[in-house]
């Protein structure tokens, strides 16, 4: 069974349309990642599935209930952390996480365990009588995943959770996460990152409210049409200059100090050395490598989703 | 049982806020104190400039009875009308007593006028000095037409009606016992209004409330846990400010405690639901105060506590039985002064009963309302 179904979701705010149809399915105890730029929707898309908003149009159900027509039961399956924190700063760590467990009237005992168990997990126990807002960026997330995990929900909604949180703490995270899948939990993350992607079982793109393609990492990487080839040389531009025009130029793109070219055409490596060579460009080294998240995503939001 | 969670953190939360109980303390106490004695419209030592161009007897008896009241202070002597007006226009006197030469000869005709010069920018306490220098010549008028009757050996009958007015209540006509229960008001709206209409925007701002959303509880819930904290120490700062209102100021309180306590009641009722109604359109605590702020303006000009409502212009007048602070100031200075028991004051209880009614049923559903 599918943890999460969301079928022709369409979200407006006044004339700018946040969300346009937007469908896919999770499966259950997958990390699925929404990756897309800033602006992309991610967020509305977040609050949608959270039940914070009401959409225009579509579906969405999670662990079986439809969140549209029963939000209350929806709400004892999910737990969601959003982009800001959001908990009580002049509350501590421990009063925060009981508040959460009063408002949900989870069993005192059961609750008492999964407190101290959480507690433990995210290392937090020694600071459980600090004020939540005098927590490291890196605390402040991890007591928000323990808040939103306390009543053992099926489906956990993360928001760009390691957004401005420094590398370390980031792996942290990511290793707490690592290990929920095989509690049963479902999970669904937005994320700016793209090393954060590589780690989801499976990954939409959003962009401009649409979703351009699902799928894992490899099978976007792999809908990049044509070779990749990565060009190194001290002189960019006279490259890209010297590649203008060619019929099987698909695209290219600036990667630090070399330029990755698609080419579509058979001998890849050796017709592009050659046309450099005849326009005179001094090159390093010109290979071919795989396609990688990153230059699908940006085939994908270049092309609005058509290749 | 959720409820009683949710009060709990409220309270929990405003104990580690040091300056919301600070506030909540003391800022009453000095608002009281301060605008009491501030907000006083009795007219004393206007100060008064004389021009006296007869120089006779008659004049300076006349001068000497104009300064001997308290509502005047003598500025000086001035030789000419025209510095007399410059005084005026610099603002170093707001009343000029100009007696004109031949004053003593007129006033034996009959025919003697003495003119009043008052500042008009500083209209009230010019207008009522000048009015108590009217009266004060008008009786040295009468009184020197008597003597050269009777001087003269001729019988006279000066003034056949005669006004005796005797003020109920407040028979020294005091300001202060006017104003003092009007800042119990006054100090409720500030204070309270702020911290309700506060409390849900900063949930709102933090994200707090999006993260308390996501738990079973209801709004309901969340709004009775802001609003019963607020309104019990409403009622504590009320206790206070009427203590110091009736001890420390000297207020008379003539009427019953209870009747007081039942209308402060339903007044905090009114000015949270306010604040609730204020809330619920705020996006964040800056909109929430701003707002609050300019929602007191009508409380203080609408309300009769400056103003009385019948000297409002027919237009405004309805709009000022739309703020609860109208109702509950006919309420507090009838319970203080006349002693006005339930009996007389029910309509204004029922009006703070049906804007509270409103401003909450309106703010909840804002509340509740999911944003589109």
């Amino acid at each position: 069974m599918n943890a999460v179904v969301v079928d022709g979701l369409t979200h407006r705010f006044g004339e700018v349309t946040a969300l346009d149809d937007v469908s896919f399915e999770v499966a259950e105890s997958e990390i699925f990642g929404l990756i897309g730029p800033d602006g992309a929707g991610k967020t509305t898309l977040m609050r949608l599935l959270a039940g914070l908003l009401t959409p225009n149009g579509g579906q969405i159900e999670l662990g079986g209930v439809d969140v549209l027509a029963d939000p209350e039961a929806a709400k004892q399956k999910l737990g969601y952390l959003s982009q800001v924190f959001s908990l009580y700063g002049d509350l501590t760590i421990g009063e925060n996480l009981d508040f959460v467990v009063e408002m949900f009237q989870e069993d005192r005992a059961v609750a008492a365990e999964a407190k101290q168990r959480l507690l433990e997990m995210t290392d937090l126990a020694r600071f459980v009588d600090r004020q939540a807002g005098r927590l490291s960026g890196g605390m402040k997330q991890k007591l928000g995943l323990s808040c939103a995990l306390i009543h053992r929900p099926q489906v956990l909604l993360l928001d760009e959770p390691t957004t401005g949180v420094d590398p370390l703490s980031r792996r942290d995270f990511w290793r707490l996460l690592a290990d929920l899948p095989g509690q049963g939990v479902t999970i669904v993350l937005s994320s700016p990152y793209m090393d954060e992607a590589a780690r989801c079982d499976r990954l939409a793109l959003i962009d401009h409210g649409r979703l351009l393609a699902t799928g894992t990492a490899d099978e976007l990487a792999a809908r990049v049409k044509g070779t990749m080839l990565e060009v190194v040389s001290r002189d960019l531009p006279a490259v890209s200059a010297a590649l203008a025009g060619a019929a099987e130029l698909l695209g290219e793109t600036t990667f630090g100090d070399a330029l990755h070219v698609r080419w579509d055409g058979p001998d890849a490596e050796a017709a592009v050395l050659a046309r450099l060579q005849a326009a005179g460009v001094a090159v390093q080294e010109v290979i071919e490598i795989e396609a990688g998240l990153e230059d699908a995503f940006v085939e994908l939001v270049s092309t609005g989703g058509a290749s | 049982m959720r409820l009683m969670h949710l009060l709990r953190k409220e309270v929990l939360q405003m104990r580690r806020d040091p300056v919301i109980l600070r506030m909540i303390l003391i800022m009453p106490l000095a608002q009281t104190l301060l605008l009491s004695y501030a907000a006083n419209m009795d007219v004393l030592h206007v100060p008064l400039l004389i021009v006296d161009q007869d120089r006779s007897p008659e004049s300076r008896d006349l001068a000497a009875r104009c300064t001997s009241t308290e509502s005047v202070i003598l500025r000086g002597y001035r030789g000419t009308v025209g510095e007399a007006e410059a005084d005026l226009e610099a603002g170093r006197a707001t009343l000029a007593l100009i007696m004109p030469s031949g004053m003593a000869r007129d006033l034996e005709r009959g025919t003697a006028t003495v003119q009043i010069l008052a500042d008009g920018s500083e209209s009230t306490t010019a207008g009522v000095a000048a009015g108590y220098l009217s009266r004060i010549i008008a009786a040295f008028g009468i009184e020197a037409q008597t003597k050269q009757a009777l001087r003269r050996g001729r019988q006279v009958k000066v003034g056949g009606m005669a006004a005796e007015p005797r003020v109920l209540y407040n028979p020294d006509l005091r300001t202060l016992w006017f104003m003092a229960p009007a800042v119990l008001a006054l100090v409720l709206i500030v204070l309270m209004q702020n911290i309700t209409s506060l409390s849900i925007a900063r949930e709102r701002e933090l994200g707090t409330l999006d993260q308390l959303m996501m738990t079973p509880v209801r709004s309901w819930e969340v709004l009775l846990a802001k609003l019963v904290p607020v309104g019990v120490l409403g009622l504590v700062a009320a206790s206070v400010v009427t203590m110091v209102v009736i001890h420390v100021i000297g207020v008379p309180f003539r009427g019953s405690a209870p009747t007081l306590m039942v209308s402060t009641v339903f007044f905090l009722f009114s000015v949270l639901g306010l604040g609730l109604l204020v809330s619920a359109l705020s996006q964040n605590q800056q909109q929430a105060q701003l707002v609050s702020f300019f929602l007191t303006f009508p409380s203080m000009l609408l309300s009769g506590f400056i103003f009385p409502v019948w000297n409002l212009p027919a237009l405004l007048k309805p709009f000022a039985y739309l703020v609860p602070m109208t109702h509950y100031l006919t309420i507090v200075r009838g319970t203080f002064l006349r002693g006005a028991g339930l009996g007389d004051l029910w309509v204004q209880l029922l009006g703070l009963a049906l804007l509270s009614a409103l401003f909450f049923i309106t703010g909840a559903k804002l509340f509740t309302k999911k944003p589109a």
